[in-house]
């Protein structure tokens, strides 16, 4: 019965080519190091998902900021749950896409015909910071506030345009709610939107060139 | 059964060794996932369980174990203000006001307390002003000192011996009723009761 749905839908839709393009690809023989590409696309979707869920409460406002999240985490059912997975989430993701990158780097499948592949990683890693940059802030509390005063004031070292630069990303001379809600936009829309066209570029690009095998010791 | 593995990519075919799958040796580097198919299909063949369909099974077992332990939390977490009780200071609730014994017969007394509302993590302070009427015994008129037009305070003038609104100059008898001026209904009454020699008053909020 299953099997006839499936058919049915396959022959419209071409499921099973998709299916096999993507998850029935060769592999060379690899150890458990090339699963990190696979467990930080597991953590950005389910960063994805309970970020989604959090705006369900939260409030980008200098005033409502921190007391929606004491909301979330105090009286919503399951909120500490959601407002967890999505704390914990970030840190272990900043951790994997970088021992992704180092995995890339040292068994050396950055090389050709592999370039565009780590060069998307690169940016995927930056935007990734990016995230957990802008994420910082929403709680409104002290250690985001002064965190990101000291994070936005590196910029300022920057000749010539660092001042300007750092008066961009906040908004204004200092924090104020503007740098809240711009941090917010970029938290939830800029940054989401870039990173997972991104990422759609990368697993493409897996797909279509493979991963490479486990150099030898004569290579 | 001596099967070519070729490496395929779009740019160049690597040949890279010619692969038997009947003697799968450690020396290979690269092995097909038909052949270890086959191979493992070969061995557990028995319990009609191969590799692949073990894996299959157990990874949409804990996908589905994930996205239960996610997904059912989150349809809590969405519904949550709508199931969870109000808290105390909303819905209709019982206040009392005083001691009966200290209210006078025919005068009204005026009660002023500030309530706190919440909603979500908003608290939003509300002033309440109550005049109070012992009629004797234990029955009272308990009067709102909103205005029925358009809410202002009504303050008691005791030598009118009527409410009277500063901003319309709409006027009330003690016992509610209009006098004079541009209000489309009595002053509203509040439930009470009397426990223990204390008037307490029913605070019905929107």
């Amino acid at each position: 019965m299953t099997t006839r749905w499936i058919t049915w839908l396959d022959e419209r839709l071409g499921l099973r080519a998709i299916y096999d393009t993507v998850l029935d690809r060769k592999v060379p023989k690899v150890n458990w190091a090339f699963t990190l590409g696979s467990a930080t696309l597991f953590l950005a979707v389910t960063q994805a998902v309970t970020g989604v869920f959090l705006t369900a409460y939260y409030v980008p406002h200098p005033e409502q900021a921190y007391d929606s999240i004491n909301y979330i985490m105090n009286d919503v059912a399951f909120g500490w749950l959601i407002r967890g997975i999505h704390h914990w989430g970030a840190t272990l993701m900043v951790i994997t896409v970088f021992l992704h990158m180092l995995r890339t780097f040292f068994y050396g499948a950055y090389k050709y015909p592999r370039e565009v592949t780590w060069i998307t990683g690169v940016l995927l890693l930056l935007l990734t910071l990016g995230m957990g940059f802008t994420g910082y802030l929403l709680p409104w509390n002290q250690r985001a506030y002064w965190a990101t005063t000291v994070g936005t004031s590196i910029t300022e070292t920057i000749p010539y345009i660092g001042p300007f630069i750092n008066e961009a990303l906040r908004g204004g001379t200092d924090l104020s709610t503007l740098t809240l809600v711009r941090f917010f936009s970029a938290h939830i829309w800029m940054i989401p939107a870039a990173l997972f066209g991104l990422i759609g570029v990368h697993m493409y690009l897996v797909v279509r060139l493979g991963i490479s095998h486990i150099p030898s010791e004569d290579e | 059964m001596g099967s070519q593995l070729a490496f395929e990519s779009p740019l160049h075919t690597v040949e890279l060794f010619y692969f038997n799958c009947n003697t799968l040796a450690g020396a290979a580097d690269v092995v097909p996932a038909r052949c270890l198919e086959v191979s493992m299909a070969h061995d557990s063949h028995a319990h009609g369980l191969n590799r692949r369909s073990f894996v299959a099974g157990v990874v949409t077992f804990l996908g589905g174990i994930i996205a239960a332990v996610i997904g059912l939390p989150a349809v809590g977490y969405l519904l949550s203000p709508s199931i969870r009780k109000r808290g105390s200071s909303s819905a209709e609730e019982w206040v009392p006001l005083g001691l009966i014994e200290n209210l006078m017969e025919g005068e009204p007394k005026l009660f002023s307390f500030t309530r706190t509302q919440r909603v979500g993590w908003e608290a939003t302070g509300r002033s309440y002003g109550i005049y109070v009427i012992r009629k004797g015994g234990n029955t009272f008129d308990v009067f709102s000192n909103v205005c029925t037009h358009l809410s202002c305070r009504v303050s008691w003038q005791e030598d009118l011996g009527e409410y009277v609104c500063p901003c319309h100059d709409g006027r009330f008898g003690i016992d509610g009723s209009i006098i004079s001026g541009p209000q489309p209904r009595p002053l509203d009454r509040f439930e009470y009761r009397v426990v223990d020699g204390t008037l307490e008053i029913q605070l019905v909020e929107a």
